[in-house]
């Protein structure tokens, strides 16, 4: 079976979403398609696949991409149900799936295909026409500030983009200088471990970490994040957030996985820079908001900053640094459905004026509950573990300053978190909003996210965790 | 191919100091122009890759790309003027030490070779000079101009290069790049929206 068998049933039903099936049959066409490229994704997971190598050596399939694979079609799948259970209880949002159905499948295949591939120029491609959908998303509600949202985020995806491409040509200049044949293939790259020498690749590297940085969400290009996260409808968001991220990060992953170990330390600075920036930025802005999406938002861009500082610090903390990138993705997917519920239910993000959600929707305000405690790095969830392994590896390499910054900038996210968000879930509750429109089916997919966050944190099956350290020891660099 | 560095100089310089809209997009179709004789000139074989990078060169980068946003600019009647660098002593100084860093980064990298210090020199002048272009652009307008002549530039150090990429890549790169001109076309014809802003909607 070839991984490429994940893509077809969503690109199926997308475009006979998009061409003509009645609205009903749309829905359940996204939602079919996304649950039989789930199953071929846990195949895949499991070993099914047996060729490596497909498409010339364009697209390979790693234990990194079995693995981040899985994760973004489980988020995906969790996306379709919530749209179309979205759909069955408000008629308003009909008109709107065909198009998100096009849209979303769009995005998703794309950054599948990117994750499989095993050419960094054609990563670069799929990010960037991933970008493109992404842009259509962000305004498919078709107002005033979902249009600046959006195209602030084509504006920095581009430029950081670029910077990436730029990056990109300053590898190849770095091989054609040394008399090598150019080559932009991942495998390759690691078989010849000969980046890393020069100033061309070295520039390469920065200025391929501050344009991927950028499209992550990092400081100091970030500005786009909570804006395009708070104005964007919610599955989008999700998307956005959980699946378009982790084929960043892995192509991040990728390129620091073909140069060597030495070579890394002198980006490792940078990397940290931009983290902690990223976290002092994020908290600052959180101490202010009141608006519970883009609060999220940039809780969101805190878990960048905590990524990016785990991979400054390097071998060490990769394996806490994928545990964080996996739970993160899942945090963020169950947070923004879940402010999606709550909006639609109450008319407004403002959380000073919500109360007793608990009570009032119970299953949004205990996955609420649930995914800021994930968000705030509790235990059991897997969050948790990541945190506190990248916070030991700190420890271990010596980065004092570093582990007393992210201490503190992680207590302050907690008092702040706590008081802005435990009153909108257990506060006097100030008056009934109306029957809110929950469903078991609704929760279906938060409950299987908050399930694998829990797996993640308390019990990983040997043959995953084995998974995740090799991709860890990738990612550590060339020896 | 100096005399075309030269040239390409020329056209940057015409894109950022042309205080016009119609002025940048006709600099940014000759810069296309220009890396498009550079690809003839230096291209030993023709083979699909280098027949791909021609007609992204000249269809997209030349004829295309910049007629989408012509029409687009000019079915919104939109002011013609657009200072790309805004009309101020300060601002062009640090506007020319950017440009000069670019250069100077170059003879830093190729001390004794002025054709390489001219190529990488322009192409990292126009991709700073762009960057910060973009900082002082208030308007959808302004912006994407300020894009192509980042992209522009990236492209021409891609192109000067020597290494091509495989056609199907390179035809794929060019497809984002129209996909990219079209959405940065409709964001300009966008006319505000009017009334207040509801955002109690429905939304998925």
């Amino acid at each position: 079976m070839s991984a490429l068998w994940v893509l077809p049933p969503l690109v199926v039903a997308g475009a006979a979403a998009r061409l003509g099936a009645g609205v009903r049959h749309a829905a359940l066409l996204l939602l079919a398609g996304a649950s039989v490229s789930l199953a071929f994704a846990v195949g895949l997971f499991n070993g099914v696949a047996r060729e490596e190598r497909l498409l010339d050596g364009y697209l390979r399939v790693d234990t990194a991409a079995r693995l981040f694979l899985l994760l973004v079609t489980t988020v995906f799948w969790g996306v379709s149900i919530y749209v179309v259970t979205r759909t069955r209880t408000s008629e308003k949002l009909t008109s709107m799936l065909p198009r998100f159905a096009a849209l979303g499948v769009t995005l998703y295949s794309l950054c599948a295909l990117s994750l499989l591939s095993n050419h960094l120029v054609l990563t670069w491609v799929l990010l960037e026409a991933s970008t493109l959908a992404g842009t259509l998303l962000v305004m498919l509600r078709d107002r005033q500030a979902a249009r600046r949202a959006a195209w602030r985020y084509l504006l920095f995806s581009t430029v950081g983009l670029g910077l990436a491409l730029l990056g990109l040509a300053c590898l190849g200049h770095a091989m054609g200088e040394h008399g090598h044949t150019v080559t932009f293939h991942v495998d390759e790259l690691i078989t010849r471990n000969e980046l890393g020498h020069d100033v061309w690749s070295r520039l390469g590297l920065a200025l391929i970490l501050l344009g991927y940085g950028t499209k992550a969400g990092l400081a100091p290009m970030h500005v786009w994040l909570p804006e395009t996260y708070d104005e964007a409808p919610p599955a989008v968001t999700a998307l956005l957030a959980a699946v378009q991220f982790n084929a960043v990060m892995l192509a991040l992953f990728r390129v620091l996985s073909v140069y060597r170990a030495e070579v890394r330390d002198l980006v490792s600075t940078e990397l940290v820079f931009m983290g902690l920036g990223t976290m002092v930025v994020a908290t600052v802005q959180l101490v202010g908001t009141t608006n519970y999406k883009r609060f999220i938002a940039y809780a969101s861009m805190n878990h960048a900053g905590v990524i990016a500082v785990g991979l400054g610090v390097g071998k060490l903390a990769a394996y806490g640094v994928l545990l964080y990138v996996f739970s993160n993705a899942l945090v963020k997917a169950v947070l923004f459905l879940t402010c999606g519920l709550i909006k639609s239910h109450y008319r407004t993000k403002d959380m000073t004026r919500l109360r007793n959600l608990v009570n009032e929707m119970p299953f949004s305000g205990m996955f609420f509950l649930l995914g800021t405690f994930a968000l705030l790095g509790f235990a059991p969830f897997g969050s948790f573990l990541g945190e506190v392994l990248i916070l030991s590896a700190l420890i271990d390499t010596g980065h004092y300053f570093v582990f007393a910054a992210m201490c503190f900038l992680l207590t302050v996210v907690f008092i702040v978190t706590g008081r802005a968000l435990f009153p909108m879930v257990w506060g006097e509750r100030q008056q009934q909003s109306g029957v809110p429109r929950e469903s078991a089916l609704s929760a279906l997919s938060n409950m299987v996210f908050v399930a694998i966050l829990v797996l993640l944190g308390v019990f990983l099956p040997d043959s995953a965790s084995d998974m995740l350290q090799q991709v860890a020891n990738q990612m550590g660099g060339l020896p | 191919m100096n005399l075309l560095t030269i040239l390409f100089l020329v056209t940057m310089a015409l894109a950022l100091l042309f205080s016009s809209w119609r002025g940048v997009l006709v600099a940014l179709s000759l810069q296309g122009a220009l890396m498009a004789c550079m690809v003839t000139l230096s291209t030993d074989h023709v083979d699909a890759a280098s027949l791909v990078l021609l007609t992204d060169l000249v269809l997209a980068r030349t004829v295309l790309g910049p007629s989408i946003l012509w029409q687009a600019f000019h079915a919104r009647d939109v002011d013609a003027t657009v200072e790309m660098l805004p009309a101020n002593l300060f601002l062009w100084c640090v506007a020319t030490t950017t440009g000069v860093a670019g250069f100077w980064f170059a003879a830093r990298l190729y001390p004794t070779d002025l054709a390489q210090t001219t190529v990488v020199g322009a192409a990292f002048s126009q991709v700073m000079l762009g960057l910060f272009s973009l900082v002082y652009q208030r308007t959808v307008m302004g912006q994407v101009l300020g894009l192509l002549v980042i992209e522009s530039g990236i492209l021409f150090f891609e192109v000067t290069g020597g290494h091509h990429l495989p056609w199907f890549l390179q035809a794929m790169v060019s497809a984002v790049f129209l996909g990219l001109v079209l959405l940065a076309a409709r964001f300009s014809a966008m006319p505000a929206a009017s009334g207040v802003e509801n955002d109690v909607g429905e939304v998925l």
